[in-house]
């Protein structure tokens, strides 16, 4: 088994918070859970998606009602998913008809947690922003408040925490933090609302898992407490990727001995290392990682944190971006020691889906050209792994490793052939990826811009991956065409793009 | 009473005056075929993929044949697929005749048995095959049942097209025909009035494939040379050139209107040595190529250039009107076959042993489209897209630097791969430094290094297998008898 290689980053700050909370123990105590509901509110959203393979147009809109909780400065606090590709928002207190528009401020779609504020101040009267905890011990009772789907007014649920692990979030489908299980039921519509130990948050209901009874999840306020720092700039970065591959095969002897690593010394191997990442260039395959920051690794690539094993991701996700981390471990038989810069360290084919990202595109002959990216291939459908064209799956399960380029940002590929005489034969080209324009590499969606400008003895010639055939284009005529294309599909120009 | 009865005769004899005048065209061959056909039964078992030293249990299977000499028996190729034993039976002969495979060709999906003539109470008739295409007639089909009956169905000849072949890599000529008045498509011969025009060898309850009496013809003239060879097969792949701007940029004056773009060449196969990718193929042995890649042929109509090539036995040369860099060209070119066991990821295996071999637990297996097949029908899109690039990209290029792919397939868990046990379906690179051309290599290289350990890389971002050798022998031992493995290698 593979430990996908991926990290986060920040400050650990939770002796500060954890002092804060101590002072405020007593004033939450003396709270009910009547006040806690006034803090709690239900958030309305329209949300519309773009269309990734026509990205001019839009998906249909959609409506969907999650929760969320005030927190100090006038915010609320709920998860990004109740409000990505939001539209319009309003948010509603328990007990009150009155309905408030709301304004994001900051989502972050990798921890699936949103910041919202509302600008009428008197929404926030009578409210007591919640307070936060720590981790929750296994087996301890907690409180789940919001509005799932089954009524109207607030529901209240309780049970335990069953486990503390590393685990995908569903909203990315890439990103792995820690989550909390608990068996207190989460159901649809309590997303964004607040999990309860004694007074105080101690994790986000977020995702259950449909195949099981009663297995819900919660994001921990480790997690909160990165994107309420990494916010206080009034930006959000996002977590850290450490740009590698790692392999937890030192529990073989013969492995470790071919190594060259001390028989009672564990670690996890590594097996890659992502092209232009802040690790390339540090690390290299057949390194072994021993120690990450004051934490030992094991040979399952974990490290013990808060008394609990995970993940030696979790020491980065607890760091900000820009960060470092200072990793020890053993090349070729020797030691080493270095500095390791926490970065978003993206692929270039994207795994995480994406939201609020108007996707950019690029028209030449009636052909559409977009960013090869997950929202693309999800325009398969619901098998859509096994149901697109092998070239793009190979691409996404593989680019990390296939991607030798440190030119490459991304890849292009062909996603529509808008029909007209100039293209009359080239619908066999659709879902290519672009390699070259006119001899110049594609390594980004603005290199077609350049490409397309010049001309190979009248033609444009686009080579695709893998593709022996090139397509030729007769440039005179595209160029005659441009404006009926335009016109013909409704593609706004630059000024009305610009409205 | 009596008038009734008058009435009925009447009526009779309007309704069959039409099926007798058809009748006299085609003629009921039921008598003289129980001279000539055979009932087959067929043994067969093949070698399990996922572990390569078992093979699956025994089934049997009916197929049908007509004799082509004395004891000579033509079937379809797809009948003794993984065949182990085959019988066959005569008509009014309640004995079994052992039957052993002389040439099978599965691109031409045919193959020709020799009939133990000791075991016969009389010699077959053979038959003959006329190339005819009497599209739209009704056929009449015959078969030897398994209960020893002459059986007999109908259809209607509907076309001819290349058609790709469900057992093989290539297309073939097939006639095929609708209204068929029952399944059929085991190797049932197919007659036109008194000639026999070909063999069926796939069906639905619609429809039915026939292979023309033009390629059984052809397969039994090369029979009776020495070493069959087969015939050629195209060695690249074409785009259509349709697109005035492609043609123009291609630099093709405009009274050339026809041809096809070449697109990959391959290095096996008609072609892989002479042509080049971007040439443009105008005509094939005379006969010019649209800009489909179809010729006008005078009897099937258009139908795709790979007939042309498909028709020239092995090592035969077939002119092609090239235009490459801008001029008009003749180029000779030498047809070739291609062998499923030649390419880089062998299209079929059928009865032989897939190549493996069992390191310390570790299953390096060749990579085989057999193989692939294992994800289930809809295997394309589910096996690992790594594996799936060798078979889509390159398995008709095998290159000195690469004969065979290797797969770590999976880990029979045991203490001397701790800590390897999940990995699987890896693309082997090398052995102790030096790459791996083909599963060979993996055992002269433990043979000759002397090195302490075996240390296996593989391709994308797998971690190093080490294997101490030390304790190699001793592992070997225990997992072969662990896991009840009869045969830790099994290398050609």
């Amino acid at each position: 088994m593979f430990i996908s290689s991926k990290l986060h980053n920040r400050t650990w700050f939770q002796g500060k918070i954890l002092g804060l909370l101590i002072i405020l123990a007593s004033l939450c105590s003396a709270q009910g859970s009547d006040t806690y509901e006034k803090s709690i509110v239900m958030i309305l959203t329209v949300s519309q998606d773009y269309d990734y393979v026509t990205p001019w147009k839009k998906s249909p809109m959609s409506r969907s009602v999650g929760s969320g909780f005030i927190i100090e400065g006038n915010r609320i606090l709920t998860n990004a998913h109740n409000v990505s590709n939001q539209r319009y928002i309003e948010v509603k207190k328990q007990n009150l008809a009155r309905r408030y528009p709301a304004q994001v401020l900051f989502a972050g779609h990798d921890c699936d947690l949103a910041i919202l504020t509302v600008d009428d101040s008197n929404f926030f009267e009578g409210t007591v922003p919640l307070q936060f905890g720590g981790l929750p011990t296994i087996n301890s009772t907690v409180q789940t408040y919001g509005f799932p789907i089954g009524g109207q007014q607030i529901s209240i649920t309780e049970g335990v925490v069953s486990r503390l692990e590393t685990s995908i979030y569903s909203h990315s489908q890439a990103a792995q933090h820690l989550v909390v299980q608990t068996d207190a039921a989460i159901n649809p519509g309590n997303s964004g609302g607040p999990v309860l130990q004694e007074g105080k948050v101690v994790g986000v209901a977020f995702q259950g898992l449909q195949s099981a009874d009663n297995i819900g999840y919660m994001i921990p306020t480790t997690v909160i407490a990165h994107f309420l720092k990494d916010i206080e700039d009034g930006t959000y970065h996002g977590f850290g990727m450490l740009g590698i591959s790692l392999f937890p095969g030192l529990h073989n002897p013969g492995y470790k001995r071919y190594l060259r690593i001390p028989d009672e010394q564990d670690g996890v191997v590594v097996t890659n290392v992502l092209v232009n990442s802040t690790s390339w260039g540090i690390l290299e395959t057949g390194d072994v990682i021993i120690k990450i920051d004051d934490f030992n690794v094991d040979n399952d690539g974990r490290i013990m944190i808060d008394g609990l094993s995970l993940e030696l991701t979790e020491i980065m996700d607890r760091k900000q971006i820009g960060q470092t981390l200072l990793v020890n471990g053993y090349r070729k038989g020797q030691p080493f020691e270095r500095e390791l810069v926490i970065a978003a360290n993206k692929s270039v084919l994207p795994w995480n889906r994406l939201y609020d990202t108007k996707p950019d595109y690029r028209i030449f002959a009636g052909l559409t050209f977009v960013q090869l990216n997950r929202n693309f291939l999800e325009t398969w459908g619901r098998n859509w792994v096994t149901e697109m064209p092998f070239e793009l799956r190979y691409l996404f399960m593989e680019s990390n490793t296939l991607n030798k380029s440190p030119d490459r940002k991304e890849y292009i590929v062909l996603s529509e052939i808008l029909p007209d005489e100039v293209n009359a034969y080239l619908a066999g080209f659709k879902n290519q990826v672009v390699e070259s324009v006119n001899g110049l590499n594609i390594n980004e969606l603005a290199d077609l811009d350049k490409a397309f400008n010049q001309t190979s003895d009248g033609f444009w010639i686009v080579k695709f991956l893998n593709n022996n055939c090139p397509m030729v284009i007769n440039s005179q005529q595209a160029k005659q065409r441009e404006k009926l294309i335009f016109e013909k599909y409704q593609i706004p120009t630059d000024k009305e793009a610009a409205l | 009473m009596k008038y009734n009865s008058f009435f009925n005769i009447g009526i009779s004899i309007l309704l069959l005056s039409p099926l007798l005048l058809y009748a006299e065209n085609s003629a009921d061959l039921t008598e003289p075929m129980k001279q000539s056909l055979v009932f087959l039964e067929i043994s067969s078992s093949r070698y399990e993929q996922y572990q390569p030293w078992k093979q699956t249990a025994i089934s049997k299977e009916e197929g049908f044949g007509c004799a082509v000499g004395p004891n000579e028996v033509l079937t379809t190729a797809e009948n003794v697929i993984n065949a182990k034993f085959v019988q066959a039976r005569c008509y009014g002969q309640n004995e079994y005749i052992p039957a052993k495979v002389q040439v099978v060709d599965y691109e031409y999906n045919l193959c020709l048995l020799e009939l133990d003539a000791s075991a016969m109470e009389r010699p077959l008739v053979p038959l003959t095959f006329a190339e005819q295409f009497p599209k739209g007639s009704q056929l009449n089909v015959y078969w030897l049942s398994s209960g020893g009956h002459l059986t007999n169905a109908r259809c209607t000849l509907d076309r001819a097209e290349m058609q790709n072949s469900s057992i093989s890599f290539v297309s073939n000529l097939i006639f095929f025909a609708a209204n068929v008045s029952r399944p059929f498509g085991d190797g049932e011969v197919c007659s036109y009035g008194n000639e026999v025009i070909g063999m069926a060898c796939w069906g639905t309850s619609s429809d039915s494939g026939i292979i023309p009496a033009e390629t059984i013809n052809r397969f039994l003239t090369h029979c009776k040379k020495e070493g069959y060879s087969g015939f050629g097969v195209p060695g690249f792949d074409i785009y259509e050139l349709l697109d005035p701007a492609m043609r123009k940029f291609l630099k093709l004056p405009d009274e050339i209107k026809h041809g096809v773009y070449v697109g990959a060449v391959y290095t096996l196969g008609t072609g892989s040595r002479e042509l080049k990718s971007g040439d443009v193929i105008l005509a094939i042995d005379g006969q010019s190529l649209n800009p489909y890649g179809r010729y006008a042929h005078p009897l099937y109509d258009r139908i795709s250039f790979s007939n042309l090539i498909l028709q020239k036995p092995d090592g035969s040369i077939i002119p092609f009107e090239i235009f490459r860099d801008g001029q008009k060209i003749i180029i000779h070119v030498t047809a070739r076959n291609i062998k499923s066991k030649e390419m880089l990821i062998p299209y079929y295996l059928y009865s032989e042993q897939p190549e493996y071999i069992v390191l310390g637990g570790y299953v390096l297996q060749k990579l085989s489209r057999d193989y692939l097949t294992m994800w289930g029908s809809d295997w394309a899109g589910k096996v690992p897209p790594h594996l799936y690039h060798y078979y889509k990209d390159l398995s008709f290029k095998p290159s000195d630097e690469r004969k065979d792919i290797v797969v770590l397939s999976y880990v029979l868990p045991s203490e001397i791969n701790l800590g390897y046990q999940q990995l699987s379906r890896l693309v082997v690179d090398s052995v102790n430094g030096k790459k791996i051309k083909e599963i060979k290599d993996i055992l002269d290289i433990i043979q000759t290094d002397n090195s302490d350990f075996i240390e296996i890389s593989f391709e994308l971002d797998s971690p190093t297998v080490i294997i101490q050798k030390d304790k190699l022998n001793e592992a070997n031992m225990q997992i072969a008898q662990m896991y009840g493995i009869p045969k830790l290698i099994n290398v050609n």
